[in-house]
């Protein structure tokens, strides 16, 4: 039998096989695939279709876990394989301790809730790998999530909450571009030139709003917040950028659209030209980042943004906060926010 | 025609009547800056973070009001419009044709919105569009050649959407109101966010950050007020602020938040320029006069 290689990573690898060996791993189809264990003995080499189903358990992805408000960890991951018996859990008590498996679901399941008893100040480790028979996929993704149960931001009443409502989407903005430049820094990330330049300057600018609002809102300011972000994101340039895009735009639309919320009083006309000073950066960001995606065409301020009178779309936070929602664990109310701001009432396209 | 039955040919969606009134009555009367005296989760932040705030705005919301508000708002748009039209029919920006060409359409857009809007209010009437003259020689020989000199044109192109910006945020205060003119602010909020889309790409085509860092000296000097402090300054500060709601963020944050510099305390907040409406007097109209032909 020939020699299966080990990379350095610990998994064995198809790729690093010399080729009698590769051609038993007949069905090898992509360098994520990783085997485990040495099965290849009991395997006819003339069964191509029956090695192919036998040998490939595709390994899951995007694995998530949150702390949910009754007291368990929710974990949902994305099935990659058509041929599992099902899937193995795998959960570590600390960031040091080793994993072991808590629970085993059957084939097509994409989630689990772990209903143990949490302690509220540990981290807990999870991983997830899919099986058929004897075989074991590669782990997905290790996801680590506090035992510490998320707090509800709520939002408060009139201009404080219109102001916390801007919090919560400076949190989410600076959390964002804080983890691209560290994704810059330790190199998993790399744009270099203008495109690097302005993630960095779009990292001190939200960083600098969440803090000013922070420091402004005090006592009345929601809590940080957690979030979460799709497995991978910040290692890629075109993932971080179509995201970015996507924050500064809806950052846009929602002050743009939270305007009219602010009290008719002297502080709400002074909230109201704060805002000001900070939108009109966000819309200097959206249109620089839509131009590094599309370089010179209209798109900085495209036609899929700004109608037909040369407005650009505005937003309620009741179209603003189930997108927002989709980044952020922790569940936010809204209940006390002026009332208008749970109806529709904006500038649409077209 | 009313506004309200205006507004709602508009893209506006909900903008009914009752819609209106019912946001009309939202308000809560929010009499104590609650919260903003307490103690701050930046040691380096002095308490009463906005009991410093510089002057109030004038507290009278009425339609009049209103409409001083966008007939200057259509004012600079005229100047606008007719800049990239006269630019556009030079063939200055054929380089960057479709950018330009995108930002002549929103001014020519907003020319009309503000004029349809202003006529539909009650008793409303839009002002004539000036005569400009973009040489800045008030209908004589002027400094500028913008429309044969490609980076003259782009000077006072970032000149103009930087200005757009300043002079919206110093207005939007002014359309807070309890009635009817919401869907009005919104809609100003909206142009000023379109005139920032515009400003960042013209100063990137020109080499410089999409942001303002301090007081900008790229444009011609007689454009140098775009980027200073207007009147009163501690109301309308010069681009080079570091205070917020009576804070130096430079001070609180400089060295206890990583990686903050002034540079980008200045660029992360855009100020208000000032304008009288009433008079056709301020900063902004010191900017835009040096383009209009006295009658």
């Amino acid at each position: 039998m020939s020699k299966i290689m080990k990379n350095k990573s610990g998994i064995w690898s198809p790729e690093e096989m010399n080729n009698q060996s590769r051609r038993k791993f007949l069905a090898y189809s992509g360098a994520t695939i990783a085997i485990s264990g040495l099965f290849l003995a009991g395997c006819n080499n003339d069964d191509e279709d029956n090695m192919r189903t036998v040998l490939n358990v595709d390994s899951p992805t995007n694995l998530s876990a949150n702390r949910n408000s009754s007291g368990g960890i929710d974990l949902s991951w994305m099935d990659n394989s058509d041929n599992e018996d099902g899937f193995k859990i795998e959960r570590a008590n600390s960031l040091t301790d080793t994993f072991t498996e808590i629970a085993s679901v059957t084939e097509g399941v994409t989630s689990y809730t772990d209903s143990m008893d949490i302690d509220s100040t540990t981290t807990y480790a999870y991983r997830v790998r899919g099986f058929k028979g004897t075989v074991y996929s590669a782990y997905s993704n290790v996801i680590d999530v506090d035992g510490e149960e998320p707090e509800i931001a709520n939002l408060g009443t009139g201009d404080i909450a219109v102001l916390n409502y801007a919090y919560v989407l400076e949190q989410l903005e600076a959390d964002f571009y804080t983890k691209v430049y560290a994704a810059f820094d330790d190199g998993s990330l790399s744009a270099g030139g203008e495109t690097e330049t302005i993630l960095t300057d779009l990292y001190k600018h939200e960083v600098i709003h969440r803090e000013f609002l922070r420091a402004a809102l005090a006592d009345n300011a929601v809590p940080d917040l957690t979030f979460q972000y799709t497995e991978g994101l910040f290692t890629s340039l075109d993932s971080v950028l179509a995201t970015a895009m996507a924050l500064e735009d809806t950052g846009v639309r929602a002050y743009n659209g939270a305007g009219q919320f602010f009290s008719n009083t002297d502080a709400g006309r002074q909230y109201l030209t704060l805002a000001g000073k900070i939108v009109s950066v966000e819309a200097r960001h959206a249109s620089a980042i839509r131009d590094l995606l599309n370089p010179t065409s209209a798109d900085f301020a495209g036609n899929d943004i700004i109608n037909s009178k040369g407005l650009e779309v505005t937003a309620n936070p009741v179209d603003i906060l189930p997108v927002a929602a989709s980044f952020i664990v922790n569940e936010i109310d809204a209940s006390g926010f002026p009332s208008g701001g749970m109806v529709d009432t904006q500038i649409a396209m077209p | 025609m009313n506004i309200i039955k205006f507004l709602d040919q508009l893209s506006f969606e909900g903008g009914s009547k009752e819609d209106l009134e019912v946001l009309s009555s939202r308000r809560e009367a929010f009499t104590k800056l609650s919260g903003f005296s307490k103690k701050m989760a930046i040691s380096a932040i002095p308490t009463g973070i906005l009991a410093s705030m510089p002057g109030m705005l004038s507290a009278k919301s009425s339609a009049e009001n209103t409409m001083e508000v966008l007939n200057f708002a259509l004012t600079l748009e005229y100047l606008e419009y007719e800049f990239y039209q006269k630019a556009s029919e030079s063939g200055v920006y054929n380089e960057q044709k479709v950018v330009f060409d995108q930002i002549k359409d929103h001014e020519e857009a907003h020319v009309a919105f503000l004029t349809e809007t202003i006529n539909a209010m009650e008793g409303g009437s839009a002002v004539a569009k000036p005569t400009f003259d973009f040489t800045g020689g008030k209908g004589g020989t002027g400094p500028f050649d913008p429309f044969n000199d490609y980076a003259q044109f782009l000077a006072l192109s970032q000149a103009f959407e930087d200005t757009g910006v300043r002079a919206y945020k110093g207005q939007a205060a002014k359309l807070v109101s309890d009635s009817m003119s919401n869907l009005i602010l919104t809609a100003a909020l909206s142009i000023h966010g379109v005139e920032a889309r515009h400003a960042s790409m013209v100063r990137r085509l020109r080499g410089q950050k999409g942001w303002i860092t301090g007081e900008d000296t790229s444009v011609p000097e007689a454009a140098l007020a775009v980027y200073q402090a207007g009147d009163p300054a501690d109301q309308f500060p010069s681009e080079a602020n570091v205070t917020q709601a009576g804070v130096n963020l430079e001070a609180a944050f400089v060295g206890n938040v990583p990686n903050i510099d002034r540079d980008s305390i200045q660029e992360a907040f855009d100020e208000p320029l000032d304008a009288n409406v009433v008079m056709g007097t301020g900063t902004v109209y010191d900017i835009v006069g040096l383009f209009i032909v006295p009658e």
